[in-house]
């Protein structure tokens, strides 16, 4: 049986897997009436590197990384984040972020 | 030997320099701050990082004949500097260089925290390391080589009970003994690829004129701190042009992100030193905790448990405070005012210091009865490792409101009072996710509101009303949330927590933390609250507040339609929001509202209490936390939210027949 690449967030609970891949968010947007909003005042966006380019760096820190293993404990109803187990510390993370984690299982 | 604390205002004021300064670093939930309440007692000071809201914390011990300082840090997840916490922490090590680093990690979970144990050695200041929770460990069938540990490491490793106070001295010893004999730790190496770019950037780097080691400096750049980047491009442009072609390089060998890469390498050092020294000798079984974590984290029970829990604790915070609260009121208030005009009589002058010392009673009043048992409730919850089910319940639906799961404690307690709940915005990550849900929580109603809205509305009309109401402001405080994260400048973050496993809750910690925490709230909110009083009285006196409260009446007569003297009411209430009621009684001479007040009146009047302006002890603590200019701009767009949906809610209900 080969391995198939998926989101964190399509394995069931009680799932094992193995991280291949933390995936990069894109640049964030200043269209749309929000977007245009924030421009206009001159708030742009700090920090830069789009959404999630710090979480993936707070996600190594906590040794969630490619090549760890990753097993899914529980997720929120309603689309709320989701329990995982690494290094047999239990985190909770952002359905989100959760989806920018690909496994191979 | 024991060790005892002394009060360190005294050791300051007496400009006596410690023999030791000891720093404590470490992660979120790992027993750091039991360790530093067993260490300094009650003796310690708590002030902010100069130019940030993040508490500081130090103490002064004695300790066989040393005097020693010791710091807490605050607690964080890695030094590769993101949160304002990582910040301080990293540069308290590396410009302040303490004499000890002690390095205090979770032993059910070594491998994770040594990752960031890796991080601290590479500042190159002398630590000790120390396994707390061992008695957690043991039962999770977790056995730990210290030796093999400190053989890998090179540093003292120290094992400790922290809830227990088991081993706490012995970090000490291990710090003054490390203190004499001096610090050879072993040197940790990554990975060849890494160390031949890093060797090459320190060699490239020189002399340069920055207080942090120079490897740590040359990993920094290839992990691309930022910092650290802007930091070393003022001194050497070129260190940097060379960091950049290295770092593709990197990047191009291995495919990933250079500071992923170099993340990548420590995790895998950690997780070789974690199989040298750990040893599973049984399978980790479900414990009890695992077992109540199927109820209170499941999709309806969690929910159903949630509610009894916050009901249980509102119902004793409500229940004990009120009695206690009207000790304060009926007994200590009149006793003393009573002594006041026999002394000094009844004149303007004496009238407005009564004023301001009805303030503090005030503020006593409200410190001793509520914020008191709501403080040791709430860190009795957190200590005991419930709050965190209740953000990973919430998540989802905080996300309406752009901020994540952890930003619904502070709005739960801010059902009790604005105060604490605003402070309580700090476990936010980022300044911009402190904003929205300190917003937020001003608009949560408090104890004082729900005294003003239950005693017009729930009393003459039931209820269903309150609820709505209620419902109706917790919309709105959803609907500016959202409003402002669309706006507000930064990136949102989602919510990266760890979910602690249970523990039996320190009582000693809890009880520190409540009376620390209620200090501060005393002196946040007493000058601006006592000021506030001796103001409304003169105001009075003097007869201007009639004045003010005429020049309002186009507001609150023509377009909220409540009677003239709203106004008063409404400047009273600033003070604290239950002052609108008993003020109201004082000018009708009664206490039955319902002569003075239609049903719309009533309602109109408890959704301009609810919305209008927070209290000043709430604006005390918004100056503090977030700056004139947001505080400024949080109440006149709460004024104008009041005064426009007030005047709307009348309207509407008028032409739905109640008038």
């Amino acid at each position: 049986m080969s391995l198939m690449r998926v989101p964190l967030t399509s394995l069931s609970e009680g799932q094992e897997a193995v991280i291949v891949e933390i995936a990069f968010g894109g640049p964030p947007s200043s269209a749309g009436f929000w977007g245009g909003l924030r421009r206009r005042l001159g708030w742009g966006w700090r920090g830069g590197g789009g959404p999630g380019c710090g979480a993936v760096k707070r996600l190594a820190d906590l040794g969630i990384l490619p090549g760890a293993k990753i097993k899914v404990i529980r997720k929120a109803p309603l689309g709320g984040p989701i329990e995982v187990e690494v290094h047999g510390s239990r985190f909770i993370i952002g359905r989100g972020l959760a989806s920018r984690i690909i496994v191979e299982a | 030997m024991k060790y005892s604390s002394i009060p360190a205002r005294g050791i300051r004021g007496g400009h006596v320099k410690p023999d030791l300064r000891v720093a404590l670093a470490g992660q979120a939930n790992v027993g750091k701050s039991v360790i530093f309440n067993q260490l300094t007692g009650l003796h310690q000071h708590i002030a902010n990082w100069p130019g940030t809201t993040v508490d500081k914390a130090e103490g002064t011990l004695y300790y066989k004949g040393l005097i020693m300082d010791v710091i807490d840090l605050p607690g964080i997840y890695s030094l590769t500097h993101l949160s304002i916490e990582e910040k301080i922490s990293r540069d308290y090590i590396a410009r302040e260089k303490p004499d000890i680093v002690v390095n205090v990690v979770d032993a059910t979970a070594l491998e994770r925290h040594l990752i960031f144990t890796l991080q601290l050695l590479e500042l190159e200041r002398p630590l000790v390391l120390v396994l707390n929770m061992m008695d957690l460990a043991e039962k999770y069938g977790i056995k730990i080589d210290v030796d093999a540990l400190r053989e890998e490491l090179g540093v003292p490793v120290i094992t400790t009970i922290a809830t227990r106070g088991r081993g706490v001295a012995q970090i000490l010893d291990a710090a003054i003994e490390l203190h004499r004999t001096g610090y050879s730790p072993k040197k940790i190496r990554y990975g060849k690829e890494v160390e031949e770019r890093v060797e090459r950037l320190e060699a490239a780097l020189g002399e340069i004129d920055l207080p942090y080691p120079r490897r740590w400096i040359a990993l920094k750049l290839l992990e691309k701190d930022e910092e650290i980047w802007g930091l070393v491009r003022e001194r050497n442009p070129r260190v940097i042009e060379l960091a950049s072609e290295l770092i593709t390089e990197l990047e191009n060998i291995h495919g990933h992100d250079s500071s992923i890469i170099i993340a990548n390498e420590r995790a895998c050092i950690a997780s070789q030193i974690a199989r040298r020294c750990i040893r599973i000798v049984k399978p980790r079984k479900p414990t009890l905790g695992d077992r109540f974590d199927e109820i209170a984290t499941h999709p309806i029970l969690g929910y159903v448990l949630a509610a009894i829990i916050f009901a249980g604790l509102f119902l004793i915070v409500f229940g004990v405070g009120g009695i206690i609260a009207e000790i304060f009121e009926e007994y200590l208030s009149e006793i003393m005012r009573d002594a006041w005009v026999h002394v000094l009589g009844i004149n303007p002058i004496s009238e407005v210091c009564w004023s301001a010392i009805e303030s503090i009673l005030f503020l006593l009043g409200l410190a001793i009865p509520y914020i008191l048992p709501l403080y040791f409730l709430t860190f009795l919850l957190e200590n005991w490792g419930y709050l965190a089910r209740v953000s990973f319940l919430m998540d989802s639906l905080m996300h309406k409101a752009g901020v994540h799961g952890k930003a619904v404690i502070p709005m739960l307690l801010g059902f009790g009072c604005n105060v604490p709940a605003c402070l309580a915005a700090r476990i936010m990550d980022t300044w911009r996710e402190r904003i929205i849900t300190i917003l937020m929580t001003t608009l949560v109603p408090c104890s004082a509101v729900t005294v003003v809205v239950m005693g017009l509305v729930g009393r003459y009309l039931g209820a269903s009303w309150v609820i709505g109401l209620y419902l109706l402001a917790l919309l709105i405080a959803f609907i500016l949330g959202s409003i402002a994260s669309r706006i507000l400048p930064g990136v949102p973050v989602e919510l990266i927590m760890e979910m602690p496993s249970y523990k039996v809750p320190s009582i000693k910690t809890i009880l520190t933390m409540t009376w620390i925490r209620l200090r501060e709230y005393l002196e946040i909110a007493a000058p601006l609250i006592i000021a506030m009083g001796a103001l409304v009285k003169v105001l009075e006196i003097s007869g201007l507040l009639d004045l003010i409260s005429s020049a309002l009446s186009p507001v609150t007569s023509s377009w909220l339609g409540l009677p003239r003297e709203t106004g008063i009411l409404l400047i009273f209430g600033i003070l604290r929001k239950e002052l609108i009621l008993t003020t109201l009684a004082a000018l009708l001479g009664t206490i039955d509202f319902s002569q003075a007040l239609t049903p719309n009146q009533m309602i109109t009047l408890s959704i301009v209490t609810i919305l209008y302006i927070p209290c000043a002890a709430t604006i005390s603590v918004l100056l503090k936390e977030t700056g004139a200019k947001t505080t400024l701009t949080i109440v006149l767009a709460e004024i104008s939210l009041a005064i426009l949906l007030g005047g709307i809610a009348s309207k509407f209900l008028l032409t739905l027949g109640i008038s």
